[in-house]
Parts: C-alpha cells; sequence; structure tokens
C-alpha cells in the first residue's frame, strides 16, 4: 500500500468505486447513515476511533445494516 | 415435577424457578418474534406475562407467527396467542392487551406494573426507539430482537451499565432505507431462533445468569446457518437518553422523530390525476386485449399473475434500465390514434410511480399511461376473489 489508508478513505473509495445507486443510503456526511453498524474485526468502529481508524493489513470491515422487522 | 428439568440445572435450581414465578415480563408483538419468545417463557413458568398488539391474525401471518392457526384468522393476535398460552400452562398469568403500542400506551402500562424485562418483538422503526426510551426512562432491560428475509439481530440494552438502543444508534435510518417483513419477506425458522434467543436472554436476566448479551450484537444469518457476535461500544455517556445530561427527558412522538409510523403497513399514496387512473371493474373488462404492464419484482409475478399481463418491474423502470425492450414493446402496438398502456402493481403504489415515470420517457410517442387503482389487491376484492392476495 501507497499511503495509510484511515477508515474514512474506505468509506469515500467504496462510494466512488463500488456504489453504483443512491450512495445516499450508504454515506451521510463523511460518514455511513444513520442504522449502518462499522465493525473492525466483529467490533464496533467507534471502539476504535470510528472514520479515523488506520487500516491494518488483514483486517476485516464489515458494514452491517439494522434490521426492524418482525 | 412439570419444571424438574430446568431446576436441576446449576444455573436455575429452586431459588430460580421461585424467581420466575414472581417475574413479570412484557412483550411487544405477538408476531414472528413475540409468538416464540411467549411461547418459551410461559413454557419455562414466567409469574406473568403481558402481551401488547394490536393487530389481527392474517392468513400471510401463519408461517412464522406460530401461536394463531387458520381458526384463528380476524381474531386479534392477542386473544389467540392467549388460548394457545394458556392451554399449554394455565399457571401463568397470562394478559393479552389489545392495543397499539404509542407513547401513551407504552408510558402508561410501564409505569403502572413493574416489569422486570420488556420483550422487542416489534416490526418498525419508531415502536423500537420509543421501547428504548420508556425502558432507560424506567431502568428496565430491553432484549431487543429483529428479522428480515434470512437474517435476524439480537441484544439487550440497558442492562447494567451497557449501551441503550440511542447509545449504539443515536440517529433513525432514512426511511427509505427501511424493509420491512411485507415488502422483503421472512422466513419462519429465521424469526423463530430470534425470538427463541429473546426468551433465552429474558430467563438469563430473570435468574441473575452472567452472560447475557448486553454490549454485544448477535448476527444470524441463515443463509449459510452462521452466528457471530459483535463488540457493540459502551454506553455513551453523552447519549440523549442515557446519558449524564439527557436531552430526551419524557416521550416524544416517534412517527416523527422516525419519519415512518409505528406499523409495518403500506402507506398508500395518490400522486396521480383522476383521469390516469383506471377502476379495477373498469379495466376486467378491457384486460383480455389491452396491454397491460405489471410492474411488481418477478418472484412475485411469478407466484401468480393475471394471463396476458407482461411483468417490467419498477425497480428497472426506476432506474431506466431495459428501456429499449419497453420501446420495442410500446412501438410494436403503436397505431395512428393514442394507445393505452395499463400498469399495475400488488396494491397500486408502486403502479402509480411507474405511470409517473413512463409518462415523461415516453412522452415523444402517442401512448398513456394508465394506474389500475388499488392493484391486484383491489382486482381480488372487486373483480376476481380468486385471484390470491398475498
Ligand atoms: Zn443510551
Amino acid at each position: 500500500m501507497q499511503k495509510d489508508w484511515i477508515l474514512g478513505d474506505l468509506l469515500i473509495w467504496l462510494r466512488d468505486n463500488l456504489l453504483k445507486e443512491r450512495p445516499e443510503l450508504f454515506l451521510q456526511d463523511n460518514s455511513v447513515r444513520p442504522g449502518i453498524l462499522v465493525l473492525v474485526n466483529d467490533s464496533d468502529w467507534e471502539l476504535m476511533d470510528t472514520v479515523n481508524y488506520p487500516i491494518q493489513s488483514k483486517d476485516t470491515i464489515t458494514f452491517i445494516s439494522t434490521l426492524h422487522g418482525g | 415435577m412439570r419444571y424438574s428439568r430446568q431446576m436441576i440445572m446449576p444455573n436455575v435450581r429452586v431459588n430460580g424457578q421461585i424467581f420466575f414465578k414472581q417475574s413479570k415480563v412484557i412483550i411487544i408483538g405477538a408476531g414472528g418474534l413475540g409468538c416464540p419468545a411467549a411461547l418459551y417463557l410461559v413454557c419455562a413458568g414466567i409469574g406473568e406475562i403481558t402481551i401488547v398488539d394490536y393487530d389481527k391474525v392474517e392468513l400471510s401471518n401463519l408461517h412464522r407467527q406460530i401461536l394463531h392457526s387458520e381458526e384463528d384468522l380476524n381474531q386479534a393476535k392477542v386473544d389467540s396467542a392467549y388460548n394457545k398460552l394458556k392451554s399449554i400452562n394455565s399457571d401463568v398469568k397470562i394478559i393479552p392487551i389489545h392495543l397499539h403500542a404509542n407513547s401513551i400506551t407504552i408510558q402508561q402500562l410501564i409505569t403502572q406494573n413493574k416489569y422486570d424485562v420488556v420483550v422487542d418483538g416489534s416490526d418498525n422503526v419508531a415502536t423500537r426507539y420509543l421501547l428504548n426510551d420508556v425502558c432507560v426512562m424506567n431502568n428496565i432491560p430491553l432484549v431487543s430482537g429483529s428479522a428480515l428475509q434470512m437474517e435476524g439481530q439480537l441484544t439487550v440494552y440497558h442492562y447494567k451499565g451497557g449501551p441503550c438502543y440511542r447509545c449504539v444508534f443515536p440517529d433513525p435510518p432514512p426511511p427509505q432505507a427501511v424493509t420491512n417483513c411485507g415488502d422483503g419477506g421472512v422466513l419462519g425458522p429465521v424469526c423463530g431462533t430470534i425470538g427463541t434467543l429473546q426468551a433465552l436472554e429474558t430467563i438469563k436476566i430473570i435468574s441473575g445468569s452472567a452472560g447475557v448479551l448486553s454490549g454485544q450484537l448477535l448476527l444470524f444469518d441463515g443463509s449459510s446457518t452462521t452466528f457471530r457476535n459483535v463488540k457493540l461500544r459502551g454506553r455513551n455517556p453523552k447519549c440523549a437518553i442515557c446519558g449524564e445530561n439527557p436531552t430526551v427527558t419524557k416521550l416524544i412522538d416517534y412517527e416523527q422523530f422516525c419519519q415512518s409510523s409505528a406499523h409495518d403497513k403500506v402507506i398508500n399514496i395518490d400522486i396521480l390525476e383522476a383521469d390516469e387512473q383506471v377502476e379495477a371493474k373498469e379495466f376486467s373488462k378491457i384486460v383480455s386485449n389491452a396491454l397491460v404492464l405489471d410492474v411488481r419484482p418477478e418472484v412475485e409475478y411469478q407466484m401468480c399473475s393475471i394471463p396476458g399481463t407482461i411483468n417490467f418491474p419498477y425497480s428497472d423502470i426506476e432506474k431506466g434500465h431495459r428501456m429499449e425492450k419497453l420501446n420495442d414493446l410500446l412501438n410494436d402496438k403503436l397505431t395512428e390514434v393514442e394507445y393505452n398502456v395499463y400498469v399495475l402493481c400488488r396494491r397500486g403504489n408502486d403502479s402509480q410511480r411507474a405511470v409517473s415515470c413512463l409518462k415523461n420517457r415516453f412522452s415523444h410517442i402517442p401512448v398513456k399511461f394508465y394506474n389500475i387503482k388499488g392493484g391486484l389487491h383491489a382486482y381480488s376484492r372487486l373483480v376476481d376473489p380468486q385471484f390470491p392476495v398475498y
């Protein structure tokens, strides 16, 4: 990797490269939209300084959308 | 004797069973989660179980809402649940409450009774925030479960200093990002898994067991049968409800807060002019030689459709996909005079949206699009009762 990536960089990259439609349902104000939980190796990203977390090699980043049905 | 198999466990013993008997649990929702949760709690011998639900039993509930059966159709879900549960364990005091859970009703119930646990088996975002806030204000742990399609989630909020729902999700999701079970579907055993685990967490809380799922979120993926347990953030000292200086000090209007209603019913829209719509009855007279676009998703069209109609999903129309194909279809049928195209869907909402998309896109050709009012639901009700409603 050329430069250190922080989670915030990944979000922007995902939006620009992978999201084809309705990016506002993923990102809002340079963070994920309400109702999406970001996990770094199965831990809430809030425990890792959220967008500022420097991504390490072999980290697994997961995006979880909350469910509300029953 | 009845409870001997659970009482001989070191986690329960005689004392635990006495705790069960002295406990009061309230379950919000007698649906896909509430049914299995209530069933196991009643079997375990919880002293008093209150079940709150406003809905009636519908045929489309039965694949997952296992307390209701065919003879209960159109009965209040809480009454149907009461009868089943009472026949399973007559020792348990079961209180069916047939009302809609909103700020006023829930506040009253929770402050007038001393519940040990609240079980959230609701089906919408607004009720989830409401239950969270009322639990924090009254210091009651909230066992929260949810399910959609093949996935389920489970956690316990506001338990022994752990985070509440607002600590983790301070703001509600945008309404257009929320899918309900009526639109997205859900598999019975997926609800059953989560509802059963809600009963387990409730029992653990009541018996004071360690290992309650607080500060953690269980993710269940039914398609691969995997469970993942992830670590959540702790309680947020700045949380709007459970923080040091809460900004929410009384229950608010949760439908307004979430910009969505506190049920999972579809709200009908009305975006077209009267001369752009036809009634189902009128439509039935012309259907045999008209061009009819059924804009439901392909899987729903395959389930049932009116012969001669053409499936062209709204999701494609909305995004402008396969428009050449539609263009060809329309051009084939074109005549000298203005040509009518009828647009149909399940309830008559997406078909309205489709008509307003299509009339702009094809404004250059002599074609007029009509919405069939009330969709297939109206068609079944007013024209052909044999046509399945789902
Ligand atoms: Zn909180």
